[in-house]
């Protein structure tokens, strides 16, 4: 119990709160909004105005501080984590959090990277876009090999949903019939190029099983009715999305659910505002507010609601639960089967190959093309592969690079620069993505002494990758080069990283669903076993990980976990 | 260390040796002799200062459009290192700068800004093609990589000499490349 005010006395009374404005906690609000709740919606970073706080937005190099470049130490001692990732510079460094400011604990030889954006819209700010579906098998796979528990939903429960939300996010994608990676929803698709068609034609034909699709992203290539009345438009091409887009033409929160919860004058925001704990009413057997500590003042108030989404990101909400301790639950919220922060996964990548395309010299491309190609998963589909479990797919794309090969190339003066004022050689990567097996091994708990400057115990964490895993990254590897060779491509080369878990920034576990509340958090429904009107549906609430990016099927399983709840509420049984 | 103006104007004669039909270029005066007046480095001792901008003008000449030199790239390092750099980097660049000094002397007894344009290229590309990796040839390889990125992330470099396309509008996956087509720059 936390001794606070409320944060206004008139008004601290909600139908419902979401903890965090990223991609779940956008879609929550939206959903709960649309219902006709009052919702709160906390977010512990600073408001963000789309359009206007995207101060990189548009910039070229030249007008930016340094060319781009953020000063060396302020890397080294404001970023020494999310350096780490490719999108932070001098055009996106407000999106990211100080590694100072918001300290974590792993082992010296136990790296794990946690990627964070703390401000109104979270993450789906700088978030990658490329959006697939699960599919069956993704659902029935722990199940099948009995690693972690089973899945308490099927492909068939959540696949209305994902139709929902890709009509409303606006996903570009070609259909393609592919049991493994079902078609959606889709916007037109993008563009292949002349090498990724060529690199496309020869795979497929000698890999059988094996397709080269265009990347799924949430991007307008054709707004609809439904995206232009947001005020949302058409993807310009200019691939700096991270930037932020006024356009609205990639999916944010700030670009689409929070301006569609924002018109049913059901929503309040509180920015800067820190979810410290859920507290929990013994008597009624309710969670029934939200601990809120202001991150500018370190004055502590409480939201009170009937329900609550925590929508904090994966680690964040198990944070939060771990942190709200009482008589009833001494471990955590929601927490009495004991599981709650373990089993945390990312996806395994790193691992690929390069080559070069000797051909299509007198070809080019025009714009910057925010997608690039997909190879759907193939390994253990039909047919058991001996060497690992599950599987992995490729992205990637083929390009000309331009003037930043002279890093690589020798030569100076006149020849250095008539070679950098044209297109070099085509170029193609692939890159795998690969499914990390849930482990209970793999945690974060509360550290016992060290807390942050509002007064909450930092999170240790420890994740690392298996036997299943390192085998799967080498296959990864192997397998980049064998298709690269087998379309033409000379001076291939592979790489395999060992990149640091947390890195791919798809963190997904620690508050998982099952259908056994001895065994996992939530049920069917992103309802906590054991408290039934807390919601969780961020990545926390995966039971296992799959191999396709995973933010679309929070999306959709939050849409569908909201929709439970108002039945529920208005049933009277929540 | 002085410059001397006779092997700087020698210099700037080798520099002025392309005819210059470009308007964009504010002044026919040699980088040398403005540098001479101008010396108002932030990070870099005069020496130095000088040193750097006659590699940047080695590693990206002027040709029939400005090369690095003309376009201040040697500035755009020297406000890096005095204000972007940590200072580890910093001392690297001091250090780095004074070696390739040294290289010059050791060979043909003279300072690198004395030497003729034939012998300064011969060293840096002695450097450039190193076959074995030592100090010396990775400080010219990062070096050379600060004078290629300084250059094209300028906006002469980034949209004069290379094009630039802010809004393209839609992406287009095979286009033709014509002769005279310059790459993208960003």
């Amino acid at each position: 119990m936390v001794n606070v005010k409320n944060i206004n006395s008139n008004s601290n009374d909600f139908d419902a709160i979401v903890v965090g404005s990223g991609i779940s906690g956008g879609w929550a609000a939206k959903e709960l909004c649309e219902k006709g709740l009052k919702v709160a919606l906390i977010e512990r970073g600073k408001n963000t105005i789309h359009g206007k706080d995207y101060l990189g937005e548009g910039k070229a190099p030249w007008d930016l501080p340094y060319h781009g470049k953020i000063p060396e130490d302020t890397l080294n001692n404001e970023y020494f984590i999310q350096q780490q990732n490719y999108a932070l510079n001098q055009s996106t460094k407000h999106f990211f959090v100080s590694d100072k400011e918001n300290p974590y604990k792993t082992e010296k030889d136990k790296p794990f990277s946690w990627i964070r954006g703390y401000q109104l819209g979270g993450r789906s700010l700088l978030w990658y876009r490329q959006s697939y579906r699960w599919c069956e098998m993704d659902f029935e796979a722990n199940k099948i090999d009995g690693n972690g528990v089973d899945w308490p939903i099927r492909y068939k429960d959540i696949a209305p949903w994902y139709d929902y939300v890709e009509t409303f996010a606006g996903i570009s994608g070609s259909k393609e019939g592919l049991p493994q990676l079902p078609d959606g929803k889709f916007l037109p698709p993008m563009e292949m190029n002349c090498v990724e068609l060529e690199v496309k034609k020869n795979i497929e034909n000698k890999f059988p099983g094996r397709k080269m699709i265009i990347g799924r992203c949430a991007h307008l290539t054709k707004p609809t009715k439904e995206h232009l009345e947001l005020g949302r438009g058409q993807c310009q091409s200019r691939d700096e999305c991270e930037r932020g887009c006024s356009f609205g033409a990639y999916f944010s929160s700030l670009s689409a659910t929070l301006p569609a919860a924002r018109r049913t004058n059901n929503l309040t925001i509180f920015t800067d505002s820190i979810a410290h704990s859920v507290e929990y009413d013994k008597e009624n057997k309710r969670a029934s507010g939200i601990n809120v500590v202001n991150s500018k003042t370190n004055e502590f108030s409480r939201l009170n609601a009937r329900i609550i989404f925590l929508c904090a990101s994966t680690l964040g909400t198990t944070q939060i639960m771990l942190n709200s301790k009482s008589e009833s639950f001494p471990n955590g919220i929601a927490n009495s089967s004991g599981v709650l922060g373990h089993y945390l996964m990312d996806h395994i990548f790193e691992s690929g190959a390069n080559g070069v395309y000797p051909g299509f010299q007198d070809k080019y491309f025009r714009g910057r093309r925010p997608n690039g190609i997909y190879i759907p998963r193939y390994h253990n589909i039909d047919k058991k592969d001996d060497r690992f479990l599950r599987g992995f797919g490729f992205q990637g794309g083929g390009k000309r690079p331009g003037w930043k090969r002279g890093r690589a190339i020798k030569g100076l003066g006149v020849d250095l620069k008539e070679q950098l004022k044209r297109p070099g050689p085509w170029t193609f990567s692939l890159g795998g993505f690969g499914e990390m097996l849930p482990d209970k091994r793999n945690k974060v708990w509360l550290d016992q002494k060290q807390k942050d400057k509002w007064g909450i115990p930092i999170l240790n964490i420890e994740c690392v990758l298996r036997e299943n895993e390192l085998k799967m990254l080498k296959v990864m590897a192997e397998d980049a080069k064998e298709m690269l060779e087998a379309s033409g491509m000379v001076d291939v080369t592979t790489y395999n990283n060992s990149a640091p878990p947390g890195l791919a920034i798809h963190e997904m576990g620690t508050a998982r669903m099952g259908r056994d509340p001895n065994t996992s958090v939530l049920n069917k429904h992103n309802q906590c076993h054991d408290v039934p009107n807390l919601f969780i549906t961020d990545g926390s609430c995966m039971t296992s990980s799959a191999c396709q990016n995973p933010s679309l099927t929070y999306m959709a399983l939050t849409a569908r976990a909201a929709d439970s709840a108002v039945e529920m509420l208005q049933e009277g049984r929540i | 260390m002085k410059i001397s103006r006779r092997e700087a104007l020698k210099n700037t004669a080798l520099i002025l040796g392309v005819s210059l039909p470009l308007s964009h270029l504010k002044s026919a005066m040699s980088v040398f002799e403005i540098d001479e007046i101008d010396y108002k480095a932030s990070f870099f001792a005069r020496k130095n200062y000088i040193l750097l901008t006659r590699i940047a003008d080695l590693i990206i000449p002027r040709t029939d459009t400005a090369g690095a030199a003309d376009i201040g790239v040697h500035r755009f390092i020297d406000t890096m290192l005095s204000e972007w750099a940590s200072v580890k980097t910093q001392e690297k660049y001091r250090s780095g700068l004074n070696s390739i000094d040294k290289l010059a002397i050791d060979s043909h007894r003279k300072s690198f800004i004395d030497c003729s344009a034939e012998e300064q290229t011969k060293i840096l590309t002695g450097l450039d093609d190193h076959p074995e990796k030592n100090a010396q040839s990775n400080f010219f390889s990062e070096l050379k990589w600060f004078v290629i990125s300084g250059y094209y992330t300028s906006e002469y470099g980034g949209s004069v000499e290379l094009r630039y396309d802010p809004m393209p509008g839609q992406y287009r996956g095979c286009t033709t490349l014509n002769e005279d087509d310059r790459v993208w720059s960003t």
